[in-house]
């Protein structure tokens, strides 16, 4: 196989295209990762997306996969596709760190069964990236494997805290990644490095051989530069899992076939909470843009109240301290100064809950859930904005929205809680950019194991638009 | 002092750093430690914004974790009166 291509013209490519370049032999695996290990090495020293690169074994699965492929051994769309994991994900032999240099040397002996499945279905996978210090961040600082950097700007922050997938993704370094999300973590940082991605429903995918932040709110998901690109992982990697009791036997269906057909009568409900929430003013104008267009396309949309949506965060918070600092109670105690500062803390703070505390959030949680149920009995889906103000600069400690100072974490979390805390789906896709050129994401949501109507929303206004063909000039 | 009024104490405005290192102690955490001073600051900022989760009436609400016990699991032996 061989191919004329630019280098940066293969790293570019949605999977979905890539996928048909490889099947029909026009495209080699080989060349495409040689394509995005050419792109890592050029880039890497700016973004610092990795923490573990696997360029020989990267290379060694490409060679297996253009041999399988040229016998007729096809394993289907995602066969050759690059891919990379949050360094969250157990891959068999390799470390995991979680971010943190006090697993800088552990090494599972088992794949997590998302990565069984992703190896299953073909992949080949570049590396595992940097993220937020165990995933307890929203920004994507790290201070033992370095920051993570914007390719729209690398002065700014990618988001977190899946961080180092988004920006292996969108500066071109893989096709694809996998993230996870307990606070807004695949969403925030899809949204402000311009990508598309998705926090399925609780128990769509399984967690099991992922490093655990807060059991009860832990999403694993995809990131992708198209919704096409996510609906063929989804497709890979959701279903029940034995290891996992939290997943769902409910059948899987075909994502990528989803995608089909329009919004024509989709009815979109606008919570009008998130507009008097603190809101940039560029934010609501694009967020407001992309809401209308999907009415133009024949949605029906209308304003309502979603009461308890100011509530999901502290409920969400509370529970999410007492399951991480559950996870992390010995280690804390005992290495608490390797932590990051504000990762200790948080875990610290979680011991100062109280066991009645903690209940009445379980309580509060079954409140909220019913709730935004009884809200989407009539409406299909939930729009808003991803977050109120796009990438801060890196090492800031507040933010200005609108008119209000916050710090990074309560304005980049604003709207994500509610879904977390839920447990129901919710997609973050580019809507447009800033005047100085930083991405803008808009976030729908919708009832449990409605990813479909998700999906084919995201992909119809997508379509329309033309924000995902744009590229970082890095 | 339970935990419960010692931590309604610390958080309040006046603070109290006594009932704060007696709940950090029970915790397990270093009291020792001057990081205990941070601690204390962070989480008198932090705590009081999660009990906006009172304002809302819960009576009659199962928290979202009740227990099921296995569906699965069938006793072959019948209960005995006073075990």
């Amino acid at each position: 196989m061989s191919s004329n291509r630019e280098s940066l013209e293969i790293c570019y490519l949605p999977a979905t295209e890539l996928s048909g370049l490889i099947q029909r032999k026009e495209l080699s695996p080989v060349e495409v990762v040689q394509a995005h290990l050419a792109r890592i090495d050029a880039t890497e020293p700016t973004l610092n997306s990795f923490i573990t690169l696997l360029p020989d074994q990267a290379l060694a699965d490409a060679k297996t996969a253009e041999s399988e492929i040229q016998s007729g051994n096809y394993r289907g769309p995602l066969h050759g596709i690059p891919i990379t994991l949050k360094d969250l994900y157990y891959l068999k032999g390799v470390r995991n760190t979680s971010g943190s240099k006090i697993f800088h040397d552990f090494v599972p002996d088992f794949d997590s069964t998302i990565t069984s499945k992703l190896k299953n279905a073909g992949t080949v996978i570049l590396g595992k990236t940097n993220t937020h210090q165990f995933a307890y961040g929203i920004t994507g600082e790290n201070p033992d494997y370095g920051d993570m950097h914007n390719p729209w700007n690398p002065q700014r922050i990618t988001g977190g805290s899946s961080g180092g997938s988004v920006s292996s993704v969108a500066s071109g370094q893989s096709t694809l990644t996998m993230g996870s999300d307990t606070g807004g973590s695949i969403r925030v940082p899809s949204s402000l490095c311009g990508l598309v991605g998705l926090k399925p429903t609780y128990g769509r995918l399984s967690r099991y051989g992922l490093t655990a932040l807060s059991w009860s709110q832990d999403h694993p998901g995809p990131m992708a530069r198209t919704v096409a690109d996510c609906a063929m992982l989804m497709n890979a990697t959701a279903g029940y899992d034995p290891k996992d009791p939290a997943t769902s036997q409910n059948s899987v269906p075909d994502y990528t076939g989803a995608l089909t057909g329009g919004v024509k009568g989709l009815r979109v409900g606008v919570p009008k909470e998130f507009f008097e929430a603190p809101l940039d003013s560029e934010v609501e104008r694009a967020v407001r843009q992309a809401i209308n267009l999907l009415e133009q396309m024949g949605a029906v949309v209308k304003e309502i109240s979603w009461p308890m949506y100011t509530y999901a965060a502290p409920i969400a918070t509370v529970i999410q301290m007492a399951e991480a600092t559950s996870y992390h109670a010995d280690l804390v105690r005992s290495r608490g100064g390797e932590y990051a500062k504000p990762v200790r803390l948080l875990l610290e703070a979680g011991f100062f809950l109280s066991a009645p505390q903690l209940n009445r959030a379980h309580q509060a949680r079954t409140l909220f859930v019913n709730q935004t149920l009884e809200l989407l009995q009539d409406v299909d889906v939930l729009a808003g904005p991803m977050t109120p103000i796009t990438a801060h600069k890196i090492g800031a400690t507040e933010v200005t929205v609108g008119s209000t100072t916050m710090t990074p974490r309560a304005a980049l979390t604003q709207y994500t809680r509610p879904y977390n805390l839920s447990g129901f789906p919710a997609i973050s896709v580019p809507c447009g950019f800033s005047a100085e050129g930083m991405p803008i994401g808009l976030q729908l949501g919708a009832r449990p194991f409605a990813e479909e109507t998700l999906l084919r929303t995201a992909h119809v206004y997508e379509q329309a638009t033309q924000w995902h063909q744009r590229r970082p000039s890095l | 002092m339970s935990s419960e009024r010692s931590r309604n104490k610390f958080l309040s405005p006046e603070g109290n750093w006594e009932g704060f290192l007696s709940v950090a102690q029970g915790a397990g955490l270093d009291v020792d430690d001057p990081h205990m001073q941070e601690l204390y600051d962070y989480i008198r900022v932090v705590l009081p914004g999660l009990q906006a989760v009172d304002e809302l009436d819960l009576s009659g609400v199962d928290p979202a974790m009740v227990y099921f016990p296995p569906q699965s699991i069938i006793s072959q032996e019948p209960a005995q009166p006073g075990t």
